[in-house]
């Protein structure tokens, strides 16, 4: 049997641990650039605010009923995301991490020795009371029936949390109640096709022949529809690829048109990308840097370019990097477009303690080492990009909007709830 | 009806993983080339701050104290908690509540069919949870760090 575990209104579920006013009230979180609403609380769906609204229509609406609104906190969200797969980890070895917000885990063998329904109970209850975060657990045996499963017992109070899909009836039941375009791995076009079809439940699907599916939905259709009738297809990807490379990019609040504002950005990344490598005590032989215009603006000329620099000796130093990752953006630049993101990547990543030397090698690299350390201990206690280079501007004229940020309650000494008496 | 302590019992429930989470390894000096030195026979780990702080890393949270409310127990203004949500209070636990939007701190006394929350500043008057209200705690304090 397989579970999947989804945190409730998760982005908003994080705040609310923090901050019990928010309990009972409707609460939204909004997209990178305070552009539109990615969670929300039942109380906010209840008001009609749709997933992915945009701010600016529903403004009206949120002060009207006092909605509680937030920028993106993704340090907070990923620190509670660890938090409860951590205590996931203590129930099950096997757990793949799907998003942010779910994971799932594979209760093969478990069936012997718990009963299952007993044993997610107290999963849930543990996870409620040890990080606040309530979740939903869907238990069947694939994947794609625990996915529904999840969903019931987010949307149905009576199932207490969790939700178990184990014999042949409630396998039917399910199916019946489950509207095509929810399921697992069904995308929008199929959904629109099979709905031209007057299929319009998974039960639906599942009636059509095997030869059908297959030559109209190719493979991943037929995976589906085999899983949505009980048998397993789609594994557990429990193996975590080794970091090889690190992102850093961002989309701008407003298009950037000229060279000193765009390299800011870029110089930017590659600091919080070089704060990474040494995070995880590693160093870069490679950087990308790429830029792009927006995609949405077919009314503008369009461009996006990338391109790779070569390190002579591979770094996790912000100077040594941002300097090769400025010149790289200087080839790429071209002044006549607006720019709407631009990022860069650390590549060939090697440990810290394997970096091949070059004979040539003009740098101090003891010097850059414990600058670097100054650096990293002063943003770890007063907050990211408190101490930074020049070349990395102030970002008034890019950086995207969060006007409406939570503290960082976990991971930030400043930033650490403070008791009332 | 019972008072409702919420989840009692909830940490003998962890199953498996007490085994999956100590299986760090020991430092045993550094190897080298040359003679061995009879003192690595006698290295012990050093000490682990957050080994002795933090019983439950996913559940863990700092708090500082805003106020002296507390003082009688040595708390004070500044001080950093560390905060247990996973850990079961017993009698005599001080507790974190989070009500309004504010965490408070309250020492948890059982009695026959109450339980009593204290502040240890005299000044304050206990509150009183009867059989049937339901008391949610935010976590229970393990640690009060205070820089001198």
């Amino acid at each position: 049997m397989f579970a999947l575990v989804d945190c409730n209104n998760f982005f908003v579920s994080c705040e609310r641990v923090f901050d019990s006013r928010l309990e009972g009230k409707p609460v939204i979180v909004l997209s990178n650039n305070d552009g539109c609403a990615i969670a929300r609380s039942n109380e906010a769906k209840a008001l009609g605010i749709k997933m992915g609204a945009n701010y600016f229509e529903i403004e009206e609406l949120c002060k009207k009923h006092d909605v509680q609104v937030f920028s993106t906190n993704f340090v907070l969200y990923a620190d509670m995301s660890l938090r409860v797969r951590g205590l996931l980890a203590k129930f099950c070895p096997e757990i793949e991490d799907y998003s942010i917000d779910e994971s799932f885990l594979d209760f093969s063998g478990f069936e012997q020795y718990f009963d299952l329904k007993t044993y997610c109970s107290r999963i849930a209850k543990t996870v409620k009371q040890g990080t606040g975060i309530p979740v939903s657990i869907g238990v069947a045996p694939t994947k794609t029936l625990a996915k529904i499963a999840s969903r019931f017992a987010k949307k149905y109070s009576g199932y207490k949390d969790v939700c178990i899909i184990d014999s042949e009836e409630k396998r039917t039941k399910a199916l019946q109640r489950c509207a095509i375009g929810d399921v697992w791995g069904i995308g929008r076009r199929y959904t629109k096709r099979l709905l031209a079809m007057n299929i319009t439940t998974a039960y639906d699907f599942t009636q059509l022949s095997r030869a059908w599916v297959r030559k109209n939905m190719a493979v991943t259709g037929e995976r589906t529809y085999r899983e949505l009738l009980g048998e397993s297809c789609v594994k557990m990807e429990t193996i975590e690829p080794d970091r090889q490379t690190i992102m850093v990019s961002r989309s701008f609040g407003k298009m950037i048109g000229d060279y000193a504002t765009l390299s800011e950005a870029v110089a930017t990344y590659t600091g919080m990308g070089a704060a990474k490598l040494r995070k995880q005590k590693s160093c870069a032989k490679a950087v990308l840097v790429f830029i792009h215009t927006n995609h949405f603006r077919a009314d503008l000329p369009q461009y996006s370019r990338h391109i790779v620099v070569t390190l002579p000796v591979a770094s996790n130093s912000t100077p040594e990097l941002l300097h090769y990752a400025l010149e790289g953006l200087k080839n790429i630049f071209q002044p006549q477009f607006l720019y709407k993101k631009a990022g860069v990547m650390m590549m060939e990543i090697v440990p810290e303690n394997a970096v091949q030397g070059n004979l040539f090698d003009k740098i101090d690299r003891v010097k850059h080492h414990d600058l670097m350390k100054v650096l990293d201990s002063v943003n770890e206690k007063y907050g990211r990009n408190t101490l930074k280079f020049a070349v990395m501007g102030d970002g008034k004229a890019w950086k995207i909007k969060q006007e409406r940020l939570s503290p960082c309650y976990t991971t930030r000494l400043l930033d650490f709830p403070v008791t009332k008496s | 009806m019972e008072t409702k302590i919420v989840n009692a019992g909830l940490n003998r429930l962890i199953p498996i993983a007490a085994e999956l989470f100590a299986s760090e390894v020991p430092l045993l000096g550094i190897v080298s080339a040359g003679f061995p030195s009879e003192a690595f026979n006698y290295t012990e780990e050093s000490i682990d701050f957050n080994r002795m702080l933090i019983k439950h890393r996913e559940t863990t949270f700092c708090l500082w104290a805003g106020g002296d409310s507390m003082r009688g127990d040595g708390i004070f203004k500044g001080d950093l908690l560390v905060v247990d949500k996973l850990e079961e209070p017993y009698d005599n636990s001080i507790v974190i509540f989070s009500i309004g939007g504010e965490f408070t701190l309250k020492r948890l006394k059982y009695h026959a069919n109450y339980v009593e929350l204290l502040s240890s500043n005299p000044e304050m008057e206990s509150i009183i949870v009867r059989e049937g209200e339901e008391l949610k705690r935010w976590g229970v304090l393990r640690f009060v760090i205070k820089k001198f």
